[in-house]
């Protein structure tokens, strides 16, 4: 079992400036296994957000949710709802860093429904994990961040990370 | 305390990144005719931390709760291992843990009578995983969502065993894997 060169190749890095509420990454290459996305969040959402893929705004999505805010731990469910919860990002308050990291499985096969695994992070709110599914087969070629109010808060970053599967 | 490169000012992961810390190692997808355990043998002792990252299927019959993915290391089917649980399914989070049992609980993954096409999801890291000093543990995030059910998990495992992991098996605790399971293994650098 040889091992080969090194994988977590940067596929594309994004910078809010305050201005924008949703961040996009279109034309994803296909070559991949997984994708990862590592978010870190800056205070300004006034509500949630969420995620699309290929610019499907249907309620092909759903979602199970475990999460904990240091008193309480509880799930919830979102069914048939037209995108992912990546997390309660309008909690991050100050000048405070919440992180979002989503693993996309196996993203480009053309066979299987997509499931996504996300952690949100934010230390005086809540921790999550998630659970994501679109119910299509195709390939994912892009992917849509959203906030469901207020923008982005400037210097939030989204960095997309190809990771290659040994052939 | 923040670790910074000299050559680039990149810190933290994206510094990590670009020292090309993690490697594939081998990758296994499942054919047509199903598969009763993935196994990785022959693992290099080159690095500090493995990770696994896979989509499975089980072909147990049934269309609601789910089974869990099991783990053995270096073949041992003893009971030297142990596991905690936490894990929404929508309502009630629930937890669960057990001394002395014969294989890790690594993820939950659905029955075959769900939806067509949907998957169970886990990562997986294995930690130090050729020290011969310490007793080994496992992390996982994983499950999976079928429109109305599912599973979000974190787990832990241990076993009981200080010698270096050289194989991991993987299996279904009811049934085979199905076709497009795939199990991927990676090398991560100290």
């Amino acid at each position: 079992m040889a091992a080969k060169t090194g994988t977590y190749t940067l596929i594309g890095s994004a910078t809010a400036d305050g201005t924008s509420l949703s961040v996009t990454f279109s034309s994803i290459p296909a070559t991949y296994t997984d994708l990862v996305i590592v978010c870190a969040i800056t205070a300004g959402n006034t509500g949630d957000a969420y995620l699309r893929f290929n610019g499907d705004t249907t309620s092909l999505y759903s979602d199970t949710v475990m999460r904990g805010n240091g008193s309480v731990a509880s799930s919830v469910r979102d069914s048939t709802v037209p995108g992912i919860d990546i997390g309660p990002v309008s909690l991050i308050s100050g000048s405070e860093i919440g992180t979002v990291i989503i693993n996309v499985m196996d993203y480009a096969n053309t066979t299987t429904h997509k499931t996504s695994l996300i952690r949100f992070s934010d230390a005086t709110s809540m921790v999550s994990a998630i659970v994501g599914l679109w119910r299509s087969t195709a390939a994912i070629n892009s992917i849509l961040f959203s906030s469901r109010g207020g923008n982005w808060g400037s210097g939030s970053t989204f960095k997309l990370y190809g990771i290659e599967a040994a052939k | 305390m923040s670790i910074t490169s000299a050559k680039t000012g990149s810190t933290s992961l994206s510094l990590a990144l670009e020292n090309n810390f993690m490697e594939p190692i081998a990758s296994t997808l499942v054919g047509s005719g199903g598969s009763g355990a993935i196994e990785f043998n022959d693992i290099p002792q080159t690095y500090k931390h493995l990770q696994i990252r896979c989509i499975s299927r089980p072909n147990e019959a049934g269309s609601s709760g789910a089974q869990y993915l099991y783990l053995r290391i270096n073949t041992d089917a003893g009971t030297n291992y142990s596991r905690h649980f936490l894990a929404g399914e929508g309502s009630t989070p629930v937890t669960q843990g057990a001394a002395s049992q014969n294989e890790i609980r690594a993820g939950y993954q659905m029955r075959n009578g769900y939806a067509a096409n949907i998957y169970a999801v886990a990562v997986i890291d294995i930690l130090d995983y050729t020290n011969t000093n310490k007793y080994k543990t496992t992390r996982s995030l994983g499950g999976f969502d079928s429109n109305g059910a599912g599973y979000a998990a974190l787990g832990s495992g241990l076993w009981m065993n200080t010698n270096s992991i050289n194989s991991l098996t993987f299996l279904c605790e009811v049934g085979n894997f199905v076709q497009h399971t795939r199990f991927s293994l990676y090398g991560i650098k100290g």
